[in-house]
């Protein structure tokens, strides 16, 4: 017989067959289904990019080239001169990481209430947090806007996180509870008899087998706080505070809209983000097959 | 050791201090600056933004008590925050600019103060252009005058007129169509450009509006809409051959723009302001654009007058003022048409007659009879925004979906005489 | 087990009755002053005529305005295209996660590039997106027309815009390449709790890919896959700015979905009230899904609630 190949990833994956030219065609089909897909997806990021390299009379031509001829940077030499980019970023960034760790604290809280414990109310509180993703933005800015200048929260930068988590937080308790209910119960009452209490239960064995799922809450809330634009715009007046979401938008005149340089400032606020995930890869490793339950 | 030390820096403290205090007490008895907040969207406007800021340096300059302060939103959503601030409580201006829409609602809602003390001071009542401002007088009083008023006209690349044939710009509408027909070589070149997307709502509404005062006619007299009136069809009728045969279907206002500083647009009715983008987008076709008077013998048009005014809940009101009195003044406000390339003064004297006898484009401009929005939508002033929605809404249905203009504009008058009763 | 060796069993090691109370109560504190109260405020709103920029105060009306709103064709009609586009992005969505975070959890090199290359559309903001994909949905100038014309028998540029049907299908893919990296990230996540030895045992067994698929991984995801569908649909139910900004509801009111109806009563015609109305319309259809939810997850025993 020969050898079984079993030690491939966790999950589902192609099957590994025993013949050598049909594994050879599936590893090919594979890479030719990823690249095909990953082009697909970053066709429309790719034209973004191309148009903010191209003159305005290439961008308006039909059929448009496909290829990179003709390109320059000057949109990206326009931006960088005229708009304040890094304090836009500056400000994003520390939006963003407000946000992605005021929802892991909060998420933890409540996805461990949730998944952990039974008692009376908890349908209702997950209900709730549902609720609040069941009204339209536009009818809650005014409302929150008060709330917000009476408690004096206007044009602050902690005002702003504190508006952006909320909406967050819910997902992330949801998501992450999700996750938890997986984790199954032998693991948390060994914990249990071991005398953790439920905290010790949480920080000892919950949270380390819960990584993936906190990864993702955390890289959901991190690209929320860094691409929202409906409060950042109408609580943030002080330009230097704006973040570049709404810096982003102030290129929209009444007239006209230099394309170009929108392209080119949003290709430079794309990075960051997609980087942050890209190192956050590493830590997406389950815990739950890492040797914690076996025999 | 540290003793004397201590002693040297301890001397050298009070000497500091003592140096320091004259100026202390100097600074004490002078004013620290007011700052006036002046919300508008024309801070992220290519060309305006730097008229503007032209001026506040030299606000700046001539006195040390006042500092102005740039806010704003971007255009397309300037109407939405100012409201919600006002919802809110309080809007976080004391200067700020509006458009007639928005205008009315802050009157309305006793929003603005009058600006009559600054007329005054300026001296020109008399000269005031009394119809750009009638839709912000209220009750006897002024509370905002122009920034800046945009009329239309009929723009044309005379190398494309003169590559085609065109001797001379079209003064009716059905030539208007044909010689857009004649022009149009889809992909590109396009005898005509116009928006027609419901994203850009506003903008269209403008464009349709036109052919209906070409046509003598306007959407709603009294408060009763005349959509079923043949003006309103023929316009309708005209849009729809025009989308058919010459537009580039589905191109937004800044795309057909940059179309047209590109030489690929032959003509277009369009705002004066537009002219300044297609200089600065393409100054080697600036030379090469003419404009003549709007393709229909009575000339009529809309224009879209812009202004300035004061937050009534401004705890700056007279530094606003100020500010303001500054800028009317001759001198200043004719820097700041100039720069921005603008031709419609709020009031005579305000722009220089040198300035506009060099611009070769202006002629068509200076012909156009305007009238803005809230003149055709007699009645229903303060609900321009669902009239539009509706009409826009059935022009959608002619041009996209094959319905006919007459059964389109029947649906609208219904729909609109419902509003009329609800309001 | 436990009961013997503990008296009181398991619950007296799990801490006071009170810990999961003080642990939800932060997080309920905090939704409830920032979105619950304000989501009472707006249904509070429904029930007057509070008009926007008006000297005149809110005033009571009771349940005219839902009077208005059932006789109303227009909310109909949108509700009708809300429905229409949720169930589609959610098929759509649901589908090609499943799919992609397949795909991705396979091995192979440069997974790490792929997955991150995978969020790029959810990173980009969505005015950037919106406007690249207005540029490529042009009829004059978008690039999908040149890919189109490959594979499809056309002969002209397509209307993607500007026809009724097709608007709706250009909104349902910005929609999908905008959202589904966050629902692949979900699904993959959902992968990662699945254990090795389940698939061991099922190859031994003699299994199939397809079978190891269907008897496997969708029970084991599928607390994740019902998840997935709720959030989506109620995402579905509020997302504005993609659809405001591609299409602005039109052409003819073809996608013009509750929501979009929401914004332009409650900021354009200045009717706050109405436009609270059409939006509790809305909360209330996406309460009934949500509850339908929560009734089948407990008849089909996926875990309490």
């Amino acid at each position: 017989m020969a050898a079984r190949d079993v030690g491939a990833g966790r999950g589902p994956g192609p099957l590994r067959r025993r013949r050598p030219l049909i594994r050879l065609a599936t590893r090919v089909a594979l890479y030719i289904t990823v690249a095909g897909v990953c082009g697909a997806v970053l066709f429309p990021v790719y034209w973004m990019v191309l148009t903010s390299l191209r003159q305005t009379r290439d961008t308006i031509t039909y059929p448009p080239d496909l290829l990179p001829r003709n390109v320059r940077l000057s949109a990206y030499g326009e931006l960088l001169q005229t708009m304040p980019i890094a304090t836009w970023l500056g400000n994003t960034v520390v939006i963003s990481i407000g946000v992605m760790l005021l929802c892991l604290v909060l998420s933890v809280l409540g996805a461990y209430a949730l998944s952990h414990f039974r008692w009376r109310g908890r349908s209702a509180f997950g209900f709730l947090l549902l609720v609040t993703q069941m009204l339209p933005e536009a009818l809650l800015v005014i409302p929150i806007f008060v709330i917000f200048r009476r408690a004096g929260l206007i044009d602050t930068q902690p005002g702003l996180i504190l508006a952006d988590a909320a909406f967050v937080v819910p997902v992330g308790v949801w998501i992450l509870k999700s996750y938890m209910d997986t984790i199954p119960r032998e693991v948390r009452e060994a914990a249990l008899i071991d005398g953790c209490g439920p905290m010790g239960t949480l920080w000892r064995i919950t949270l380390p087998l819960s990584v993936p799922a906190l990864i993702t809450v955390g890289v959901i809330a991190f690209f929320d706080g860094w691409n929202e634009y409906l409060f950042a715009s109408t609580f943030i007046t002080t330009s230097d505070m704006r973040p570049a979401s709404v810096g982003l938008a102030s290129f929209i005149g009444e007239l006209a809209t230099p394309v170009e340089l929108v392209f080119a400032a949003t290709a430079l606020f794309t990075i960051p983000p997609v980087v942050f995930y890209f190192l956050m890869q590493r830590y997406f490793v389950s815990g739950l097959t890492s040797g914690a339950i076996k025999g | 050791m540290p003793h004397r030390a201590s002693r040297r820096t301890f001397l050298k403290g009070l000497a500091g201090a003592a140096a320091a205090t004259p100026i202390v007490a100097r600074r004490a008895t002078a004013q620290t600056p007011v700052t006036v907040k002046y919300m508008t969207w024309w801070w992220a406007e290519k060309g305006r933004n730097d008229a503007w800021r032209g001026i506040v340096k030299k606000f700046h300059d001539a006195q040390k008590d006042i500092r102005i302060q740039e806010v704003g939103f971007p255009y397309s959503e300037f109407f939405q925050r100012v409201t919600t601030q006002l919802a809110g409580g309080r809007l976080d201006a004391d200067v700020l600019s509006f458009y007639d829409e928005l205008g009315i609602r802050l009157i309305k809602t006793g929003a603005l103060a009058p600006v009559d003390d600054v007329v005054q001071k300026l001296g020109i009542q008399e000269k005031l252009d009394k119809t750009v401002h009638q839709f912000v007088t209220a009750g006897g009083k002024l509370y905002g005058l122009l920034g800046v008023n945009v009329p239309y006209a009929l723009i044309y690349n005379r190398d494309l007129y003169q590559a085609a044939g065109v001797a001379k710009a079209p003064t009716s509408q059905e030539e208007y169509i044909q010689v857009a027909k004649r022009l149009t070589k889809r992909p590109d070149q396009f005898g005509h450009a116009a928006r027609s997307t419901m994203p850009e709502q506003n903008g269209w509404w403008s464009d349709i509006s036109h052919w209906v005062m070409g046509y003598g006619g306007q959407w709603v007299k009294a408060k009763k809409p005349q959509l079923t009136e043949a003006p309103v069809i023929n316009a309708v009728k005209a849009y729809k051959r025009l989308y058919d045969e010459s537009m580039p279907q589905g191109a937004d206002a800044s795309t057909y723009r940059r179309m047209a500083w590109e030489g690929k647009i032959a003509q277009y009715i369009d705002n004066s302001a537009n002219i300044g983008i297609l200089k600065s987008g393409n100054p080697a076709i600036y030379p090469k654009i003419f404009t003549a008077p709007p393709p229909w013998e009575n000339h009529r048009a809309i224009n879209i007058p812009n202004y300035v005014g004061i937050y009534a809940g401004s705890p700056q009101r007279q530094a606003a003022a100020a500010f303001l009195e500054f800028v009317y003044r001759p001198e200043n406000f004719q820097q700041l048409m100039e720069a921005a390339l603008d031709i419609y003064p709020p009031y005579q004297g305000a722009v220089r007659e040198a300035y506009l006898k060099e611009l070769h484009w202006v002629s068509g401009y200076l012909a156009s009879k305007g009238s803005p929005i809230p003149a055709l939508v007699e009645g229903l002033e303060s609900n321009i925004a669902e009239v539009r929605q509706i009409v826009l809404s059935q022009v959608s249905q002619v041009l996209t979906a094959g319905k006919a203009p007459e059964a389109a504009m029947a649906d609208a008058q219904k729909s609109v005489e419902e509003l009329a009763a609800r309001v | 087990m436990s009961d013997r060796v503990h008296p009181g069993g398991r619950r007296a090691l799990d801490g006071s009755a009170a810990t999961p109370y003080l642990l939800a109560a932060p997080v309920l504190l905090y939704v409830a002053v920032l979105i619950l109260y304000p989501i009472g405020q707006g249904i509070n709103t429904s029930f007057t005529r509070t008009e926007l920029l008006s000297p005149l105060p809110p005033t009571w009306v009771g349940l005219a305005n839902y009077r208005r709103l059932v006789h109303d064709p227009a909310f109909w009609r949108a509700l009708g295209v809300t429905l229409t586009y949720t169930f589609l992005v959610v098929t759509a969505t649901v589908v090609t996660s499943v799919l992609t975070a397949l795909l991705m959890n396979a091995r192979f090199r440069g997974r790490a590039f792929a997955r991150a290359a995978i969020t790029l559309p959810y990173a980009v903001p969505e005015v950037a997106a919106v406007l690249v994909w207005t540029w490529m949905l042009s009829q004059q100038f978008g690039v999908l027309n040149v890919f189109a014309r490959w594979v499809l028998p056309v002969s002209e540029n397509l209307p993607w815009l500007t026809n009724p049907r097709m608007a709706m299908v250009s909104i349902l893919l910005v929609t999908l390449w905008k959202i589904f990296p966050f629902y692949s990230l979900v699904v993959l996540t959902a992968f990662q709790t699945l254990q090795a030895e389940l698939y061991e045992a099922a190859r031994i067994d003699g299994a199939g890919a397809l079978a190891c698929f269907r008897h496997i991984t969708i029970p084991g995801i599928a607390p994740t896959l019902g998840l997935m569908t709720l959030l989506a649909t109620i995402f579905s139910f509020r997302r504005f700015t993609v659809i405001y900004l591609l299409t602005g509801g039109g052409p003819a009111d073809a996608t013009k979905t509750l929501v979009v109806s929401v914004y332009e009563n409650a900021f354009k015609f200045f009717d706050l009230s109405y436009g609270s109305t059409i939006g509790v319309a809305g909360l209330g259809v996406t309460l009934a899904i949500a509850a339908a939810y929560f009734a089948a997850q407990r008849r089909l025993g996926y875990g309490e609630v």
